[in-house]
């Protein structure tokens, strides 16, 4: 701690007047000869003379009135207290003397005490609350295995899974070193090879279900046609019956 | 002292003449600490009014022999620091409020009105700047004017400890002060503060 230190350490003391005579002393001559401290010292004295004029405020005149005329006004704080029975027993006894002489907090003693029965009677009945969820056809809310948070993290951890292993994806793909242009390759063979492969099977399937369907329309025309000792009206007969049930 | 601990006793009784005279006979200190923290006068007259209301419905908790000041901050801490916070978000003071200057004395003069109003801006910024507690214990001693007893009492630290925190916030508030002088200089002779 240097000189200068240790004088300011003394300065708000040495402004509000509490030194010692011989401290008192070597602030002084100090302050005589460094500018840096007599700056801190007259920032102090700023701070001291404005909140001296501060002091010697005045409150305004109605104040003191609007506290005290109205005194009904600071019982309903307690009242509410008592009513939620979270008073200590001399507040309580304190609160249970006025309420002897006053009518009014006597009344608004009882109103309080009847909305908070009101208010506890006020409680859902069972069932309501299942049926309200029925009503909007909103499902059920669901315990969800992967949240957006496990979902964003699994996301970042492949990312950087990804840049570390192969390297920045982007710096990659502008400049194509070896590794991308491998990879493209390997990639572009292994398509063709598996679309090559796949064309004949395709083929196969098509040809396959095409023959397939021919059967089908082969077995659906006979049952159309029908036997020749059947009784089902056949399709052109469907419109006279039609028609001789609207005479 | 003792005329106060009567007085407040009988307040607890529910003697509402007991209330008036506690409350005329505090006011003053009461309202300056109000004003000390709250962001505007209007602000000021508000919270006085709801400390006076936590006091009311403490009274019980007062003790004998207590100091008076010391006790109605500890009941009204939370009101105070709640306006506190609100007037360095607002970067206002209720003391910066031309209503509240007006009741200073000396208002009725021009020069010294400006003087001092100036003198309060440097301080209010300077204040806004170091940390919300140290500018409290500034607050509370050299503007609410309690004594550094009752500061101990309301803050519940010990005397020693309160006395090295106000000498860094006064320390602080300095440096955060003459930084603001230097960006706007005194001119030469008014020490003061005077800023034109």
């Amino acid at each position: 701690m240097n000189r200068c230190d240790e004088i300011r350490e003394l300065l708000p003391a040495f402004v509000e007047g509490e030194l010692e005579p011989r401290d008192t002393g070597t602030v002084t001559a100090h302050l005589e000869e460094c500018a840096a401290c007599r700056e801190t010292e007259e920032a102090l004295r700023l701070i001291a003379a404005a909140g001296a004029g501060l002091q010697a405020v005045t409150p305004p005149e109605h104040l003191t009135g609007m506290i005290t005329a109205t005194p009904c006004a600071r019982w309903l704080g307690l009242l509410h207290g008592a009513v939620d029975r979270d008073l200590e027993p001399e507040v309580l006894a304190r609160l249970l003397g006025h309420l002897e002489s006053c009518e009014g907090c006597r009344r608004a003693w009882d109103d309080l005490t009847l909305i908070h029965q009101v208010a506890k009677a006020l409680v859902p009945p069972p069932g309501l609350e299942h049926r309200c969820r029925n009503i909007t056809g909103l499902p059920q809310r669901e315990a969800r295995i992967f949240g957006f948070r496990t979902a964003t993290a699994a996301a970042y951890l492949l990312a950087v899974l990804t840049t570390l292993l192969l390297g920045n994806p982007v710096t990659l793909a502008r400049h194509e070193s070896g590794i991308v242009h491998q990879a493209r390759s390997v990639v572009r063979e292994t398509v063709s090879t598996v679309t090559d492969e796949s064309r004949g099977e395709l083929r196969l399937m098509l040809w396959r279900t095409w023959q397939w369907g021919r059967q089908q329309a082969e077995v659906l025309r006979e049952l159309v046609a029908g036997p020749e000792n059947d009784t089902t009206p056949a399709p052109e007969e469907v419109p006279d019956q039609d028609q001789g049930g609207r005479e | 002292m003792d005329d106060l601990e009567t007085t407040v006793e009988r307040c607890r009784t529910g003697d509402d003449e007991a209330w008036s005279a506690l409350v005329s006979a505090t006011m003053g200190s009461i309202y300056r600490l109000c004003a000390s923290f709250a962001p505007s006068a209007a602000q000021a007259e508000e919270l006085a009014q709801d400390v006076y209301l936590k006091i009311w419905e403490n009274l019980e908790q007062y003790r004998a022999g207590s100091n008076f000041m010391a006790w109605a901050y500890r009941v009204a801490r939370n009101l105070l620091i709640d306006a506190h916070r609100r007037g360095r978000h607002e970067r206002n003071a209720a003391w910066l409020d031309p209503e509240v200057l007006e009741r200073l004395p000396g208002s009725d003069d021009p020069h010294h009105q400006t003087e001092r109003r100036e003198r309060l801006r440097l301080v209010a910024q300077g204040l806004a700047q170091i940390e919300e507690d140290l500018a409290r214990l500034v607050l509370l001693r050299d503007f609410a004017g309690l004594s550094y007893q009752e500061m101990a009492e309301g803050l519940n630290l010990p005397l020693g400890t309160v006395k090295s925190r106000l000498n860094r916030a006064r320390l602080e508030l300095a440096t955060a002060v003459q930084r603001r002088l230097k960006i706007r200089p005194v001119p030469a002779g008014t020490a003061s503060g005077e800023v034109s």
